[in-house]
């Protein structure tokens, strides 16, 4: 059998860690054994950020990243980062085999790995803060936020807030004692890493979409058997299904869980989303068109084409 | 356990090769003692943004990470030459002359394959982040093979340095 | 039967007396050959072990006591401690575990706290007639407290391999500390009162007491600004070392006036030796991890550890001994550096909180300090007294037996950890 080492930084009780385990099971069983799947959680193999080049370089076969960790080096991948971009699950369920999924399929390829799976996380998220909700943007004015990186925070900035990085262990006393104010943060999150216990207001808002991807080195992939690529190709299909399901099922729940930890939990009216959306949706687009240029243009007109 | 007394206590005059490194190495521990600083100021300075201009400082994190590895990297060639280095000393503490010395032999040749190893890793990674087109994640999204290429650097300190000091142990074998 | 291998032979290197991070390395690259064929990655692997913010803490903590010491308000600290309880019988040994606990909210470094409190105090015992085992048993001992008590550069690389909060840490440190601190106070008082040679000092008189407590003042306030901060939520632990950092070099420079340029470049010099030499280690022991991670070790551990149904109970009690025994032999922050990444799986399957496992490991290495045959802090002491190695040994014997008992006593109530971390709003 031939190793397949996978890589990624989910703790092994997430729903979409445990999507990966599927999927690898998916794996050994399609390829009926040729590939011998072994998938390393929690950042323990190799660091998060360092998953990209550890696979590029042919350092491990195989590694998941969150959409987030592209940055600069393939900024395109931000799309569904963007403000309100890719937020209905309709979109999500036609993702899988849509023109614009093969798009940025190429550019993966082109940059220098092999895409094998797309992971849908989340489209629902929370503003998480203490006092009051957020739910204008006129409420982000001054406040401290802890962010998600430079390509999302733009929109934060843009409605007034001052956005910090902050490692994800030191979150939770941060948001304690008030060295920062507010945080953005997946909803079924906000319940796991109980932010319930110090912050009482949230707002849920369809804002973002992260996806969780799989990818393998390419001249790996290209001495696998036909057996093992249609393996991989099949159970890339296969995950992407579960991992909506998961997702749906884990921001379905965690709203009622937040409200019994005595959390206020709103739910963004239309009005408000498209108040957050005509101040972010701007500041975010501004600095991916000057990224990504033309192909970031097509790539949003392909994503059209699914909304 | 902290190994040898500084070498540059040894009575005899030291030869060309052993100053060009002993030189090398204070530069790179100058270089990464300055680093320190420039880390604790950068720190003090977030601090100070935060509460008192409300205007948190970006990618300081991020910054601080690369700095870590440059100040290992350009320090360790001096803490390498000033026997700074934690090594396990039983065995040379009940050795003859003799065994020591070979043991000492033994011990800068595990550094010095270890460093050469590491100088060969490094430019392979900073190469292909270099060609591959790797950037940072965080606010500064600067290319990754810049900070990667402290370690090239520190590779070649640490050679340096441990070569130097084998050559003063074989010198003093002669005496 | 490879684990046992590996270990071997990578014991094996380390006694040949090569520096930890070359064993550490080569014994990794070796893995990788052998399973790999290549080992391209370990440049990979030493840049991720070390690009992390979180590490500049342990230099910015250092820094802080270098100057805390080099500005000798270190010294007026020993001698408020001095004065306060000297005049007792058997008091002196009271004062330099006090001092101890004290430098040990300065000092990360358990080392550096036998270093720079044994050197005033150890002769100072002697001359008032403390026996001089007794005298190594107190440093000794009272050393080890650097790493319990917060700032504590052990509990900072915990921290990052198992991405517990710092700050959380720090806090859970505290009680146990002070707690283990009492317990070699009152030791050291009994053993010295057993022992009748033991002379009083004259009591200096209540002015020049006031006088030296005023002194002190400055090293006395320093952990209510790095506790203090972390505690209310001002700042966390990086920033608190940057804090520190700034206040040392504010007293030393406004109030004390007695450093130069030179000696803060000197400051600045040690430092960075410490580090490099520190964080070379940590680079070691992540090319170690990262290779018996890509042999499946820590996925085995867990599974023999399912297999064989061990309670929590159980874990704790093998991991202990393990540590205790490997304690012996290497030194403390490659033990944390090797072990935690192997056991954390584990660890977390059997619901093991971290903060407490920390401290109780904290404690664990403060034995690794002070037995033999290879314990840090039992160099210190022949370092600075030149005693033979033996005597310094007997010395130290029962504060190993006081330790271990401190482990139990941690492990049966993990209240006294958790409670502070808790009540300062550290809920996870
Ligand atoms: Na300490
Ligand atoms: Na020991």
């Amino acid at each position: 059998a031939t190793a397949m080492r996978c890589s990624h930084q989910l703790p092994p009780a997430h729903h979409i860690a445990q999507v990966v385990d599927q999927w690898a099971a998916e794996v050994e069983k399609l390829s009926e054994g040729d590939l011998d799947v072994e998938v390393f959680g929690a950042d323990s193999l190799v660091k998060a950020n360092d998953n990209i080049l550890a696979v590029a370089k042919g350092d491990i076969e195989c590694a998941f990243s969150l959409n987030f960790q592209w940055g600069k080096t393939l900024p395109i991948m931000n799309v569904t980062v963007g403000p309100y971009t890719m937020s209905s699950i309709e979109a999500w369920k036609k993702w899988p085999t849509s023109e614009a999924a093969a798009f940025l399929e190429q550019k993966l390829a082109e940059k220098g790995v092999k895409n094998v799976a797309w992971m849908f996380q989340t489209n629902v998220s929370v503003f998480t803060s203490r006092g009051r909700a957020l739910t204008s943007p006129e409420d982000f004015k001054g406040i401290k936020m802890r962010g998600i990186g430079p390509a999302f925070d733009r929109g934060l900035t843009a409605m007034g807030a001052t956005t910090v990085s902050m490692p994800g262990s030191e979150v939770y006393q941060a948001l304690a004692t008030g060295v920062v104010d507010a945080a953005i943060t997946d909803v079924a999150a906000a319940y796991s890493r109980k932010y319930f216990e110090v912050q009482d207001h949230m707002t849920v808002v369809p804002v973002l979409a992260a996806y969780l991807h799989g990818y393998v080195n390419p001249s790996w992939y290209e001495s696998l058997s036909d057996k093992s690529k249609a393996a991989l190709d099949e159970a890339g299909k296969s995950a992407a299904q579960w991992a909506l399901d998961a997702s749906i099922q884990a921001s379905a729940d965690a709203p009622r869980q937040l409200e019994e930890k005595g959390v206020t939990v709103h739910v963004a009216t239309e009005a408000e989303n498209e108040a957050f959306k005509a101040v972010m949706q701007p500041a975010f687009a501004e600095g991916f068109a000057e990224e990504t240029g033309e192909d970031g243009k097509t790539l949003l007109g392909l994503i059209e084409k699914i909304q | 356990m902290s190994g040898e007394p500084a070498k540059e206590e040894a009575p005899r005059a030291p030869s060309l090769p052993h100053r060009a490194a002993r030189a090398l190495s204070r530069l790179g521990g100058a270089l990464s003692a300055v680093l320190i600083l420039v880390v604790l100021v950068a720190t003090a300075v977030s601090v100070f943004n935060r509460y008192v201009l409300g205007r948190p400082v970006m990618g300081i994190d991020e910054a601080t990470g690369f700095l870590v590895v440059a100040i290992v990297m350009l320090g360790a060639a001096e803490a390498l030459r000033r026997g700074d280095h934690i090594r396990i000393d039983i065995l040379f503490a009940h050795a003859g002359p003799r065994t020591r010395w070979w043991l000492e032999l033994w011990s800068l040749a595990a550094v010095i394959s270890f460093s050469t190893l590491l100088l060969v890793a490094s430019w392979h990674t900073v190469v292909f982040s270099r060609t591959f087109g790797a950037y940072s994640t965080g606010y500064l999204s600067i290319p990754m093979w810049i900070p990667q290429s402290t370690m090239i650097v520190g590779a070649i300190l640490l050679i340096i340095a441990a070569l130097a000091a084998l050559l003063d142990l074989i010198a003093e074998r002669g005496n | 039967m490879t684990i046992l291998l590996i270990f071997a032979s990578l014991v094996g290197m380390l006694l040949t007396g090569m520096p930890i991070f070359a064993a550490l390395g080569l014994s990794s690259i070796a893995i990788l050959l052998m399973f790999e064929g290549k080992f391209d990655s370990i440049a990979d692997t030493v840049f991720a072990s070390l690009n992390n913010p979180l590490l500049a803490t342990i230099p910015m903590f250092a820094f802080m006591a270098h100057v805390m010491i080099k500005a000798k308000v270190v010294d007026d600290l020993y001698d408020m401690a001095n004065k306060l309880v000297g005049h007792v019988k058997g008091g002196l040994g009271f004062a330099t575990i006090l001092s101890c606990t004290i430098f040990s909210t300065i000092s990360g470094s358990s080392v550096a706290t036998a270093l720079t409190i044994g050197s005033t105090a150890i002769p100072q015992m002697q001359r008032f007639g403390y026996r001089p085992r007794d005298t190594y048993g107190i440093i000794a001992a009272g050393g080890t407290l650097g790493i319990l008590i917060p700032p504590s550069g052990p509990m900072i690389l915990y921290a990052i391999v198992t991405d517990a909060s710092i700050g959380a840490l720090f806090l859970a440190g505290m009680i146990p500390g002070l707690i283990m601190a009492a317990v070699f106070a009152v030791f050291s008082w009994v053993q010295a009162n057993r022992h009748g040679e033991t002379r009083a000092q004259t009591w200096p008189g209540t002015r020049a007491v006031a006088r030296a407590l005023l002194n002190s003042i400055w090293a006395v306030a320093m952990p209510p600004i790095i506790l203090g901060g972390i505690y209310l939520g001002v700042f966390t632990a990086a920033e608190a070392a940057a804090v520190g950092a700034v206040y040392a070099l504010a007293v030393a420079l406004i109030v004390y006036r007695n450093v130069s340029l030179a000696d803060l470049w000197d400051c600045t010099w040690q430092t960075m030796r410490t580090s490099a030499m520190l964080f070379m280690i940590i680079a070691g022991a992540g090319l170690f991890g990262h290779a018996v991670t890509i042999i499946r070790l820590p996925a085995e551990i867990m599974e023999t550890v399912t297999a064989l149904g061990l309670s929590q109970t159980g874990f704790m009690l093998v991991v202990m001994i393990a540590i205790f025994i490997l304690g012996m032999f290497l030194e403390t922050i490659a033990i944390i550096l090797i072990t935690t990444p192997i056991i954390l799986p584990a660890m977390l399957a059997l619901d093991i909180n971290p903060i407490w496992y920390g401290v109780l490991l904290m404690i664990n290495l403060e034995l690794a300090l002070i037995t033999p045959p290879v314990g840090m802090n039992l160099f210190v002491i022949k370092g600075i007294t030149n005693a033979p190695l033996a005597e310094i040994i007997r010395g130290s014997g029962p504060y190993v037996a006081l330790l271990v008992g401190g482990l139990v006593l941690f492990w049966a109530f993990p209240q006294l950890s958790l409670w502070l971390p808790t009540t300062a709003g550290f809920g996870r």
